[in-house]
This record gives C-alpha cells, structure tokens and sequence, in this order.
C-alpha cells in the first residue's frame, strides 16, 4: 500500500475528515495530502506551521515522549490533530469537522503514523 | 415671499449612539466600490460587517448576490432605501421576521467564508409589496448586541476553564494561579513567546483556538486564545473531554444562538 493510499484510506474512515496529511516538521513541508476539496498549497504550509508550532510547545514543557507525539488544536470550525512519531520528525495531520470525534481520529491516525513509518 | 424666519429643523431618523459612531466611521473611511472583487474576511464579526455596511451603502433598489470563495455559501439580498427587502438563497430552516434571526441566518450561511464576493444582479429589482423589510440601522443594533452576547459567553468560558485549571496564566490580564512548580512550567512557554528562539511562529491569538499537548499520563497542557485574550494552564488529563466539550459547546452556540 502506498503512503496516499494510506492517507486516503485514513481520511474515507474518519467521518467529517477533510484533510490528511504526512509531512516533516524539521523541513516544515508537506510531503503527501489528501483532501476531498482542493487545498490550497498555502493552507497546507500553514499546517505544517501549526505542527511544528506544537511539537516545539511539547518539547519545551518536557512532554514525556510518548505523549509529546499527539496535539490537538480546536478552533470554531474545525480540528486539527498533530500526530509525531516517536523521535522522529515526521507528523500526520488530521483536519476534521468542529465537532467530530477526536478520540477515535487520535486512535486511527496513530496506527496509520505506525504503519507509514515503519513501511519507510 | 419671505420665508417664515423660525422654522423647525427638520428631524432625521433617531439613531443610537452605537449607529451614529459607526455612520460617522463609515463617512470618515475612504470606501471603493468593490463589486465583483473578493473581500477577504477573518472572522463572523467581519461577515457580518461587510453584508450589514453594505445594506446601509444602497440607497437605489439593488439585488446583490453575496457569494463565499471557500464555499458554496449564497445571499440574495432585495435592498432598497438602506433596507434589506428580500434575503433569498440561504439555507436555513428558520423563518426570517426579526433581524436578529437574519443575522442569525447570515452567520450560519457564511460561517467558514474566507471571502465574499458582492455582485449587483439586478438594478432595478421588482420589490414585493410586503409590510416587512429590515432597516440598516435595526440589523446592525442586531449585529453588535450578537457580538455582546458571544464576548460574554466566551468570557465566561475563560473563567471556567481557568477554574478547572490545576495552574494558569493569563497572559493579557497578566494573571496566575496555581502550583509554583506547574506556573514555572508555564513560564517556560511563555518567556519563549515573543521570539520563540526556535525559528517557528509565535502562537498566533487572534482567532478563537484551543490547543491541547498532553505532558504526562496525569496532567496536560492547554493554551486558550479567545476575545484576544491569551490562557495557557495545566490541567487533569481527565479534564480533557470536559474541555473539548465546553469548546465545542461554545463554538456551536456562536454559529446557532443568538
């Protein structure tokens, strides 16, 4: 299976999914996408903004590695979870609906995070 | 004829002292018309200032077709005489008789717009012979009591959270409560703010955000950025869903009450 499939089958699973993304927090790039609509490529940077934005707050309040590789940020419209794997810079990024169900977006995203890096 | 020497003034509409503010802020800022170009928008305050000021810019019956770039969000707005006449083309379920539930109505519509596109389709609409429209000057009383009321439950939302809270600091009332150890973990964060020192963004705090990183298996981190007001606490990592919940509760009573 292909990381795009991977992304994609993520975001057919997670009901209001609008967005899944694999990138690099280090390099600050998006490396693979998949979203129903067209993204902007500039939305995307600023995900990938976002990610490293969080990971640098968990890393600086000394979060314990096996909980510094998930943040969650909620805004009025959406949600928007940051998943890091373990010592590495790579993330997924998961952009759902306001009020869509975070715990099992956490719980699928981190066994796709899983597979994808460890088929790499 | 000589015209009578004591005449009285003539009296114009009465007008709050919100309205009047605003009119006058209208007269003093340069406005280009903007028809067919997008307007970019950063919150429902914005939304609903554009459409509202734009009410109270026509003066000569207009229909004018408000679009979303982001969405297929749609208004068709009848104005006439700085009233809006007929609003057509949104989808809600709501009947549309007082201006608090057209602002309603608007707000729903256009809730993720990024930017709107006003469009004149029609210069000299039929006007329906109804005893309802909705003066300018009725629909923005509605907008600014909406932005009262939404300013209030969202202070109120600061004040729970931080009552929840094991430690906070708030940053804009420069505030804090809590473990000394817990506020000197905050502070790590915060010193780091302004320059961050690791080549990234500082959190940004100009829309209504709520982060959440979990520390440990007992305790988490959250930073609250609501009514420009910046938060950031330790809380109970069982407190999670309480406030995922509470967030959600809010944002969903910012885009369905009024």
């Amino acid at each position: 299976m292909t990381l795009e499939d991977r992304l994609h089958t993520l975001r057919s699973a997670l009901p209001n999914c609008q967005v899944v993304a694999f990138g690099d927090a280090q390099a600050r790039l998006i490396l693979k996408a998949s979203h129903a609509s067209l993204v902007p490529r500039e939305v995307l940077d600023s995900l990938c903004a976002e990610a490293a934005e969080c990971f640098a707050t968990a890393d600086r309040i000394g979060a314990t590695p096996a909980q510094a590789s998930e943040a969650v940020v909620l805004t009025d419209e959406e949600s928007r979870i940051y998943l890091r794997a373990q010592n590495r810079a790579d993330f997924l990024c998961i952009v759902s609906q306001r009020q869509s169900n975070l715990d099992l977006a956490v719980t699928q995203g981190t066994h796709t995070l899983q597979r994808i890096s460890g088929a790499e | 004829m000589i015209a009578p020497r004591h005449q009285k003034p003539t009296k114009g509409p009465v007008l709050s002292d919100a309205a009047e503010r605003e009119m006058l802020h209208q007269l003093a800022t340069k406005r280009v018309p903007t028809y067919g170009v997008w307007r970019s928008v950063a919150s429902e305050a914005e939304v609903l200032s554009e459409i509202v000021t734009e009410i109270g810019e026509t003066l000569l019956a207009r229909r004018i077709r408000v679009t979303a770039r982001n969405s297929a969000a749609v208004a068709d707005m009848t104005v006439s005489n700085r009233h809006l006449v007929t609003l057509e083309g949104i989808r809600t379920s709501e009947t549309l008789e007082t201006a608090e539930a057209v602002v309603q109505a608007l707000a729903q519509e256009f809730v993720s717009a990024e930017a709107l596109k006003f469009e004149i389709i029609a210069r000299a609409p039929k006007l329906t012979h109804t005893a309802r429209s909705w003066p300018h000057v009725v629909l923005h009383e509605a907008f600014q009591a909406r932005g009262a009321a939404q300013d209030c439950a969202r202070t109120s939302l600061i004040r729970e959270f931080e009552d929840m809270a094991l430690s906070w600091i708030n940053l804009t009332a420069h505030e804090e409560n809590g473990d000394a150890n817990q506020l000197a973990l905050l502070k790590k964060i915060t010193v780091a703010l302004p320059s961050q020192g690791h080549g990234t963004t500082p959190l940004q705090c100009n829309q209504p955000r709520l982060t959440l990183i979990p520390i440990d298996e007992t305790m988490l981190f959250a930073e609250m950025c609501l009514n420009h007001t910046r938060v950031q606490l330790t809380a109970n990592i069982h407190d999670r869903a309480r406030l995922v919940t509470r967030w959600q509760a809010l944002s969903a009573g910012s885009q369905t009450e009024t």
